[in-house]
């Protein structure tokens, strides 16, 4: 079926379908930086064809990042084992976009975003988890871009949770100081987005550590480290609350990737200039360089309760989910190398 | 012709400059024993290393580093410090060109020759704080060793005493080597 649109329309369409495709250079970045002036509306046809994109195109990434593989989330406070759609019911996989989607993107085709006078204004309770969604995607297609650098800057893109998770770093060039709610992430819509890009964060997040090899300011390296615990405790918190543990699998998956018997937290620090410093100065900056690591710490208390909670408890389904995590992903053997490697960074 | 008013100041100063640098850890101690047994055990094992006790701490002083160990919470502190009479003497000459000028500008001289002095002071102790800290990371290397050594030793002999307590005791395999401890009991 051939749609018509205006030039502008197109413009917004190829964003789009790059930002939800593989992003990539090509001829969409042209279109952000050399924008068009907004029409008084769009099409009913465009935006049909924007409603279908992301539908589609956000269904379509969240299946084939880990929707596809058979694990076990909790339904109802139950392990349920299965493909994303098997252990879900139909009525429970709908993700909402609300108009701020389409603000967003007009405003990426309209205006050119590096300019300090256009700023995308957003509340973030105005925001749904789809719209989160489609603004990660496209700072993640925008990775390593000047617009990107800008956007890590700006309120409205780093007070969203998801892209905290995602870009920490990234954020860490500016900020030493996040307050974040992951509630909206720990039910619904947001826990299944979660349960989607466990392997992704995990990913993140071991790119992330290792990264810290290279950075030699020390002043970097404690904005990163006190990031780094504030974000993760709001989402352990978040999800400690939520009982909803299951969802920080990601972080047990990335310990036991970097803590491997080889690995010696001093890789963390080997750049850091702090040779001129007191060795009671220097600790200050490994401590926080040891920041992740640490939080194995956090881990085994949830392990240490949850292997406390008895069969008639509230909770024990849950509990056990944990522990069997635990031990997939040798939780003891991570969290003892993890602590050492925390204890020996600076001794 | 104009004349050339030499003016020269002198100025010496005397400092006492301290450097002091210190790192923390942790020992593991596991509480196989009631707290103060273990102390007591770990304190034997560190007086052998050339601790001394005091009270629930023991403390070896050595090359001007002070180790502590916290007996009952297991923290190792490693202190250094020093410091030095410095004494450090400066000149300045300049000229005026009217001996009406000559107040204010030795005055000038004076003032910038304590700010040189100042900084000669603020060099000597950055050279005195970089020689205490090399020597503070020079000990630390075989301190973590020889410590982990001691706690390891006073495990075992907790270990020994508890299951004496449980039972008789058959049989006892050490493997230095291999850092293990067979204890077989009989209940």
């Amino acid at each position: 079926m051939v749609h018509s649109v205006s030039r502008f329309e197109a413009n917004l369409l190829s964003i789009l379908y790059a930002v939800l495709g593989d992003g990539g250079g090509g001829p969409w970045m042209s279109k952000i930086l050399q924008p068009i002036p907004q029409p008084k509306c769009l099409s009913r046809d465009t935006v049909r064809l924007i409603e279908q994109a992301l539908a589609k195109g956000m269904s379509l990434w969240l299946a084939s990042a880990d929707g596809w593989r058979v694990e076990r989330f909790l339904r109802d406070e139950k392990p349920m084992s299965g493909r994303l759609w098997e252990r879900t019911s139909p009525s429970d996989l709908g993700m909402a976009f609300s108009r701020k989607s389409l603000e967003f993107l007009i405003w990426l085709t309209a205006k050119q975003p590096l300019l300090p006078e256009n700023r995308w204004q957003a509340p973030l309770d105005a925001l749904t988890v789809g719209d989160q969604l489609l603004i990660l995607r496209t700072l993640g297609a925008l990775t390593a871009t000047p617009v990107a650098t800008r956007w890590f800057a700006e309120p409205v893109f780093i007070k969203q949770p998801l892209i905290a998770l995602f870009f920490l770093d990234a954020i860490a060039d500016e900020r030493s100081e996040l307050k974040l709610d992951f509630t909206a992430w720990m039910h619904g819509s947001g826990a299944i987005v979660l349960e989607c890009l466990q392997s992704e964060l995990a990913e993140r997040w071991v790119r992330m550590e290792r990264a810290k090899r290279q950075i030699q300011r020390p002043e970097l390296m404690v904005r990163l480290g006190k990031l780094q615990q504030q974000v993760l405790g709001a989402l352990t918190d978040a999800a400690e609350q939520s009982g909803r543990r299951d969802l920080c699998r990601f972080l047990l998956m990335a310990l036991a990737e970097l803590t491997t018997e080889e690995a010696s937290a001093r890789e963390w620090v080997r750049s850091l200039k702090v040779d001129h410093l007191r060795l009671a100065d220097r600790t200050t900056f490994y401590k926080t360089a040891s920041a992740f690591l640490g939080f194995a710490k956090q881990l085994r208390r949830w392990t240490e309760a949850c292997a406390a909670t008895g069969y008639f408890d509230e909770g024990y389904q849950a509990a056990q989910l944990w522990l069997a995590d635990w031990e997939r992903y040798d939780g003891d053997g991570v969290s003892r190398r993890a602590l050492a490697m925390v204890k020996n960074i600076s001794f | 012709m104009s004349r050339a008013y030499r003016i020269s100041v002198r100025e010496s100063v005397t400092n006492v400059v301290c450097a002091e640098d210190h790192v923390s850890c942790e020992l593991e101690l596991l509480g196989i024993l009631p707290a103060d047994q273990m102390a007591d055990l770990l304190a034997a094992e560190l007086a052998q290393k050339g601790f001394e006790r005091d009270g629930d701490k023991a403390r070896r002083q050595a090359k001007g580093v002070t180790v502590t160990v916290d007996l009952k919470s297991g923290t190792v502190t490693v202190r250094a410090q020093k410091s030095e009479e410095v004494e450090i003497q400066g000149e300045k000459t300049g000229y005026v060109y009217h001996p009406g000028e000559s107040k204010r500008r030795e005055e000038e001289l004076r003032k910038t020759l304590q700010k040189e002095l100042t900084t000669q002071t603020h060099t000597k102790k950055t050279e005195l704080q970089k020689e205490v800290t090399d020597a503070l990371e020079a000990q630390l290397g075989d301190l973590r060793g020889e410590l982990d050594g001691a706690v390891n030793r006073a495990t075992a002999q907790a270990l020994k005493q508890r299951a004496a307590q449980l039972g008789q005791i058959k049989t006892i395999t050490e493997d230095p080597q291999a850092g293990s401890l067979t204890i077989v009991v009989e209940v």
